[in-house]
């Protein structure tokens, strides 16, 4: 009992020195990099400042240590995100000249998760176009954060030849993801807007849709209009809202019958008719004129305070409404309309 | 005005014009930018040292860091407006993702001009030759 006691408390023992020693060097380990990288540090900036400054083609020497080639990128990520033109440019151009864009493809197809992650984040920031086909490869990794990433490093590309397979990993990331199928959506609607259109399609799921008619219209994106008009016959009614919205950022005057219709339609959610009732107001028809005062007189409080924004918008005509409003018998109408008209 | 008269103008005057922005690389960057334009820049790293080398240097033009440890950029122009050596000084304001509250903030602060980040710094060393040019450039 007493040697089996003995051996028990050897081997935690053993174990705790192992742990300790274990971290140890671990600590060793990051004060000594951490100190190679302080030491190179005001050369690598001085040298890539030196480089985005001037005119030269020439590109600096190659990074000649690891920990010079390290710094470099921690330094070039850390700036990129903050530059454009000319001297963003010339950074990508170093990036991929030093072997950093490289480093990242490799680290794309590691076995380790975060190595994995970083090499997508790193691509996603530089937006090499010499990465297509490395980011291409990774938006099957089985990493939902890592092949995200590079579905949104693929949207910034010019290249449009991976447009499909971007919109087809949105489209699957939508349910789980919407906040990261959402930027992969902007993304594409700014480097390539015609992509939207395929996010509206019919086929693609309602998750999608949704994402890509709000996103249509705060880009307003005049030439998905009629895909967004066909939109409002979803039966979905958060899809219909969403493209109503759109189309009165847009300013689609060719949604205003629809739109009309929407206003006043009581087998649609509230929400639906509280977007088209805004939307009219944006696009400033006057035929909007006798929806949005009945909905300032009879609507629900957001409604009501919808169709005041909305009636102010029209300008004179429905500013005239407003100001009759003021002397309304029921308090929130002249409310509403005090606040638009203050507005 | 065209480019080139703006900068040969700055040149003449060889202005003093303060950096204040944390990021050491992009500091540099904006510095050998308006160095090699012809200006002399003073450089801070931090909101505070901002605010101190404004009040006792007096610099033609102030490029500032909306984010920045120690004192943010709005506070600075704040303590900038409320102070007899700099309450005039051309402020540019450097930002990421500004919200019109935001602009509408910093312009109603005295902001003569806001540069969305991510920005040329070509760019903001035209502007600045802009708004010397108009503000009359002495420091």
């Amino acid at each position: 009992m007493t040697a089996a006691l003995v051996w028990v408390v050897a081997a935690l023992a053993a174990v705790f020195l192992l742990l300790l020693v274990a971290i140890v060097a671990r600590r060793w380990l990051a004060d000594r990099r951490g100190a190679a990288d302080g030491a190179v540090r005001p050369g690598v900036e001085a040298t890539l400042v030196d480089y985005l400054a001037t005119e030269e083609d020439r590109a600096p020497p190659p990074p000649r240590t690891v920990a010079e080639r390290r710094v470099l990128r921690e330094v070039s990520l850390a700036t990129i995100g903050e530059l454009r033109g000319r001297e963003r440019e010339r950074l990508v151009t170093l990036a991929e000249r030093s072997g950093i864009i490289a480093e990242a493809e490799a680290e794309l197809r590691s076995r380790r998760l975060l190595r994995r992650r970083a090499g997508a984040e790193a691509l996603r920031q530089f937006h090499s176009e010499a990465s297509a086909a490395a980011l291409s490869a990774a938006l099957a990794d089985p990493d939902l954060e890592t092949s995200l990433s590079c579905a949104v490093a693929l949207a910034e590309l010019d290249d449009s030849a991976p447009i499909a397979a971007v919109l087809e990993r949105a489209d699957e990331a939508c349910e789980e993801r919407p906040g990261a199928a959402a930027a992969i959506l902007v993304a594409l609607g700014r480097r390539h807007p015609e992509a939207l259109g395929e996010a509206l399609d019919s086929e693609r799921s309602t998750g999608l849709r949704r994402l890509a008619a709000a996103i249509a219209g705060e880009l307003r994106l005049a030439e998905h209009a009629e895909a967004l008009r066909a939109a409002l016959e979803d039966p979905d009614d958060e899809l219909v809202a969403r493209a109503a919205r759109g189309l009165g950022m847009i300013g689609d005057a060719a949604a205003l019958e629809r739109l009309l219709e929407l206003a006043a339609a009581e087998d649609r959610a509230w929400f639906v008719r509280l977007a088209a009732t805004g939307a009219l107001g944006e696009i400033g028809d006057e035929r909007a004129l006798a929806p949005l005062e009945r909905e300032l007189q009879e609507g629900a409080w957001p409604a009501q305070a919808k169709a005041a924004r909305a009636l102010r918008s029209l300008g004179g005509r429905g500013e005239a409404v407003l100001r009759q409003a003021l002397g309304s018998p029921r308090e929130a109408v002249r409310e509403h309309a005090r606040v638009a008209l203050e507005d | 005005m065209a480019l080139k008269q703006v900068t040969e103008t700055v040149d003449d005057w060889g202005v003093k014009v303060l950096v204040a922005e944390d990021s050491p690389t992009v500091r540099r960057l904006v510095c050998t930018r308006l160095n090699a334009d012809g200006y002399e820049v003073l450089e801070a790293v931090d909101g505070e040292e901002a605010l101190a080398l404004a009040l006792s240097e007096r610099p033609a033009a102030v490029v500032l860091d909306k984010v920045m440890p120690k004192l943010d950029g709005f506070e600075v122009v704040r303590r900038l407006r409320e102070s007899e050596q700099a309450c005039d000084v051309p402020i540019v304001m450097l930002t990421e993702h500004a919200s019109e509250d935001d602009v509408l903030g910093g312009l109603s602060l005295g902001v003569e001009e806001y540069m969305p980040k991510p920005f040329s710094p070509r760019e903001l060393s035209l502007r600045l030759a802009r708004i010397l040019a108009r503000n009359g450039g002495s420091g």
